[in-house]
């Protein structure tokens, strides 16, 4: 194929090649037609850039990197703009960056990018000692990049690219009832996830545990999550029982502060790890049987709690645990306080809420049901005949109006409402008219309960919808539902002879606040008043704790102002042996923080009844 | 301190002197060596000594994510780099049903018949440097740059380009691309009949090359040697054709055979096979069609590739590269075990082919095998 040729004048041909272009690289270097700059292709993955202010500290990409060259230091001068980020950004040892880009590919802000800078050059000081070279040659090579070379990009991943990410940013949600079907029903009308959807939804999950120090409680999240992305929802519930022992509950009706934490929500859709608790609670038949949940040892010691709430629940199935005898005192005919009064069947059912309730019980935790402390038992004597006392009664006392009108038959509070809804004692709505005031979650599910029962709803608030204090999907959905909402609904007066008939409201102008917070709404003389016929009128505008049941003096010796009761961290007051928690010394008013609360007075307990040994 | 054994000849003192060759030579390609025992210029016996370059990968890889293996398959054959991720991402693909889109299969064919003509201009090169004609090293290896600098340009990396990502490719085709890659290809057909002057019709060369280094047909296959080795000694095998993966059945190209089965027949089969990656690679700038680059995958510390085994192998430059992939289930491989083209004949088949064989056949012999070292050392 290839013959020999033989050719005397052979060498000589080497002279044409005098008169040739130099063999030397032209393009892409000097290619500017194409690149517009100067120098190597524009997506050469050099040096790593970092915009600190952007990056939230998650670490991905530290556990990403195949080199391990990337560890999270603690930086004290960044100040980073997103909630629930950390102080920590990664520093990158560059005797071990590969310049795979995994990390670029993975960064959930799109803060970490790398530029076009490749030249690796330090100047070694030959005056130091040999055995102090270390220092110096880390300076050389380990550092935390950040907007030097962004000047010069080159690997990016520009925003709103989500196809290159290697982050899975689509949500996969459960499948509910349409608005249609679901709102003449109290049936539950969000399915729980099939196993695919489930582990779908879980497989999104980066195991960064951002979402962790969101949570009020600090669950296990990535944990649990993790369980069920290989298939176990048993280990799942492992996990979200040492720190959540009412899983089904937060399951479906927790405030997920988590889901707003969750990097994948920077740039897609947050994990829906309320829902993924929900699959893993509901698909465990008998959770102690699952678990292999004992009581402890028994102890001798006596504990009892008042109110049978998440946090009482809670306190108790930790104290069980630790061998305490547990006595939990309840003012209503069942256990479950607000989750069973004031949340609404088709967001609870009924059945979810007993089902982690009795396992709770049936660790042996005695429930006295119908007895009012105060009334029936003063709490000076539960004091004298328990080592503990823990008070979880929640916010019982609702705020009022402070209208005129506001006493008229057909007046409601949004609990009372709710616990008639729950007793299934409601009054007859069917194509009445009623007015629901407030924002809150409260205000939502007593708007949308009575849409169950075949009446018209308006929702008054006094901001914009924006601003509502309850869930966006809650308010979405009763949205969906036909829900009118009225904004800036400031109401004046309720007119009526024998019971409520009318309600004035003004359209308030909303000042801006001038450090960023909610608008606050202003009424003046020229906000226009408009007058709507009603039937019924309920305010779901808040409410404080009822402390009534304890003597004055006990009250003014915790500083008790109205609002919350002063604790420490583990729940304690200043009388010695009386912890308490929940809603009424919460910051934030949720289940999830009453567990936490609960959980840390469990703790609290245990310390204080050790420390009297 | 003596880690190798000791050689059967080297017994007899008075008949053998031992020669290194390797690691550092420049008859030699990459970090190995081989410990000839001579008798005069003649090869007595040879003992490979492998493991001077990277140690361990299959086990790293047992410990490192399905995704974060991709930063260090590349390392396994470093001349030609992107036989190893896209058979990896081959064989994951397949344990995990993901359908590649069809374009990204397209820029798969492209990235690997780019990396064939760089690897080929390699072994042009280096029977240039093992003869002593140190033009064809300068010029093949500059001509590789160009190639580099296309794969710098669609990848963002050089030599390790890291772009096989399981479902497709991590970036699109870059606008412009495809013409500079149709100019290239231009420039390479205009340089070929430079390169027949200097190389292959040098009958310098010829008279070094022809001749040496016989392997028959039947040995090759009893020794698993593959690719255009394989193809040289006159047996029509290719992967490409024989079980087609990716596009190549929808690719029009032909197999050359040279069949003299001697060490010019190996280089001058590169040469042919070649002139065929241009026409692959024309074809599929016709014909690359649009659509996503890529499908996504979960991320990738949740992505689990389900429980089972697969082989999945491409043609290499240096004949079939294969990774034979078990999954447990879980985010990491279970088992990798990576089957390089230079393992069968560098380590094994160096044995016998070597005896015998002149002091300065054994450079030439090296080189037109196309060993590349790495292979071993996995």
């Amino acid at each position: 194929m290839m013959d020999a040729k033989k050719n005397g004048l052979a060498p000589v041909s080497a002279l044409k090649y005098l008169f040739k272009k130099p063999h030397t690289v032209r393009y892409p270097k000097e290619d500017l037609e194409v690149f517009s700059t100067k120098g190597i292709s524009p997506n050469y993955r050099g040096f790593h850039t970092n915009d600190l202010e952007k990056c939230i500290g998650c670490g991905n990409c530290a556990t990403v990197c195949p080199a391990s060259a990337i560890t999270m230091v603690k930086d004290e001068k960044v100040e980073p703009k997103r909630k629930f980020a950390t102080k920590y950004r990664p520093v990158i040892d560059y005797g071990r960056c590969c310049f795979c880009a995994q990390c670029v590919d993975i960064c959930p802000t799109g803060s970490l990018q790398m530029s076009r800078e490749y030249i690796h050059s330090f100047h070694p000081d030959l005056s130091i000692p040999v055995e102090e070279e270390p220092e110096s040659v880390i300076k050389d090579f380990i550092w935390r990049p950040d907007e030097t070379n962004s000047d010069n990009p080159g690997y990016v991943r520009v925003e709103g690219d989500l196809l290159n990410k290697t982050i899975d940013f689509d949500r996969t949600d459960p499948r509910t009832k349409p608005a249609e079907e679901r709102k003449f029903s109290f049936a539950k009308y969000v399915y729980t996830y099939s196993k695919e959807e489930a582990e779908r939804e879980a497989s999104r999950c980066l195991g960064c545990g951002h979402c962790v120090e969101a949570c009020p409680n600090q669950l296990h999240i990535p944990e649990y999550i993790n369980a069920i992305a290989k298939g176990d929802p048993q280990e799942s519930l492992d996990w979200i029982y040492k720190r959540n022992p009412l899983p089904l509950i937060c399951g479906e009706v927790c405030t997920h502060q988590c889901e707003e934490a969750c990097v994948v929500g920077i740039q897609g859709e947050p994990l829906a790890i309320r829902w993924l608790k929900a699959y893993s609670a509901s698909n465990v038949e008998d959770y102690r049987k699952a678990l292999e949940v004992q009581p402890g040892k028994p102890n001798g010691k006596k504990i009892a709690a008042v109110g049978a709430g998440p946090a009482s629940l809670t306190l108790g199935y930790y104290a069980r645990r630790l061998g305490y005898e547990v006595t939990i005192y309840e003012s209503e005919s069942k256990p479950g306080g607000a989750m069973m009064w004031g949340i609404p069947k088709y967001r609870l059912p009924k059945e979810d809420l007993m089902k982690d309730i009795n396992t709770i019980l049936s660790l042996g935790i005695d429930l006295k049901l119908n007895v009012k402390i105060g009334k029936d038992l003063p709490i000076d004597e539960l004091l004298k005949s328990y080592d503990a006392v823990f008070v979880g009664t929640g916010n019982a006392k609702p705020m009022t109006l402070r209208i005129e009108g506001e006493n008229l038959p057909g007046v409601m509070q949004g609990l009372t409402f709710m616990h008639l809804v729950n007793e299934e004692k409601a009054p007859e709505l069917k194509g009445k008219r009623v007015v629901v005031i407030g924002g809150g979650n409260v205000a939502m599910d007593v708007a949308r309960s009575s849409v169950r029962f075949g009446a018209n709803v308006t929702v008054l608030y006094r901001r914009r919808i924006v601003d509502m204090p309850a869930d966006p999907e809650e308010i979405k959905e009763a949205q969906e539902e036909g829900i009118e909402f009225v904004e800036a609904g400031v109401p004046i007066k309720i007119y009526g002879d024998k019971s409520a008939e009318e309600i004035e409201y003004a359209i308030a102008s909303l000042v801006p606040d001038p450090k960023g917070g909610r608008p606050r709404p202003v009424v003046d003389e020229k906000s226009p008043h408009r007058r709507i016929k009603i039937d019924y009128v309920v305010a779901a505008i808040g409410q404080h704790p009822n402390l009534d049941f304890l003597p004055e003096e006990m009250q003014k010796k915790i500083g008790f102002d109205g609002r919350r009761v002063p604790v420490d961290e583990y729940g304690r007051t200043s009388i010695e042996g009386l912890f308490f928690g929940g809603d009424l010394s919460n910051r934030r008013q949720d289940i999830i923080s009453a567990i936490g609360a609960g959980q840390r007075a469990a703790k609290g307990i245990d310390l204080y009844l050790a420390s009297q040994k | 301190m003596e880690l190798r054994p000791l050689n059967v000849s080297n017994k007899n003192k008075y008949k053998t002197y031992e020669l290194f060759i390797g690691p550092n030579h420049p008859g030699i390609s990459g970090n190995f060596s081989y410990v000839l025992d001579m008798e005069g210029h003649k090869v007595a016996n040879v003992t490979p000594d492998p493991g001077l370059l990277h140690r361990g990968f299959e086990k790293l890889m047992e410990r490192r994510l399905w995704t974060q293996n991709l930063a260090l398959i590349p390392r396994i054959c470093v001349p030609e780099p992107d036989v190893n991720e896209v058979a990896y991402c081959m064989g994951v693909e397949h344990l995990a049903n993901i359908e590649v889109p069809k374009r990204a299969q397209y820029i798969r064919v492209m990235v690997l018949e780019l990396a064939r003509m760089g690897a080929f201009l390699f072994a042009f090169g280096g029977l240039g440097g093992s003869t002593g004609l140190y033009t064809m090293p300068n010029w093949a290896f500059g001509d590789r740059d160009y190639i580099l600098d296309l794969f710098e340009w669609l990848t963002g990396g050089r030599v390790y380009h890291i772009y096989q990502y399981p479902g497709g490719v991590k970036n699109d085709i870059p606008n412009g691309w495809l013409d500079k890659l149709s100019d290239l290809l231009d420039y390479f057909e205009s340089r070929l009949p430079e390169y027949d002057r200097l190389l292959f019709k040098n009958p310098i060369i010829q008279r070094r090359a022809k001749g040496v280094g016989y392997l028959p047909a039947e040995e090759a296959i009893e020794n698993g040697i593959t690719g255009p080795n394989l193809r040289a000694s006159g047996v029509k095998w290719d992967i490409r054709k024989a079980q087609p993966y990716l596009v190549y059945d929808e690719l029009d190209f032909d197999i050359p055979i040279t069949g003299e089965g001697d060490a010019f027949a190996r280089v001058l089969q590169r040469r042919l096979e070649f002139e065929e990656s241009i026409k692959i690679l024309r074809q599929c700038v016709k014909q690359i069609p649009d659509g996503p680059h890529r499908v996504k995958i979960p991320n990738p510390f949740q992505f689990r590739v389900p429980a089972g085994a697969y082989y999945s192998k491409v043609e290499s430059s240096k004949g079939e590269f294969g990774y034979y992939i078990v999954s447990n289930g879980d985010i990491r491989p279970y088992r990798i075990y990576v089957r390089g083209p230079s393992y069968s004949v560098g380590l094994f088949y160096a044995k016998k082919a070597m005896i015998d064989m002149r002091i300065e056949d054994v450079p030439v012999w090296i080189h037109t095998m196309d060993i590349c070292p790495p292979d071993f050392d996995r």
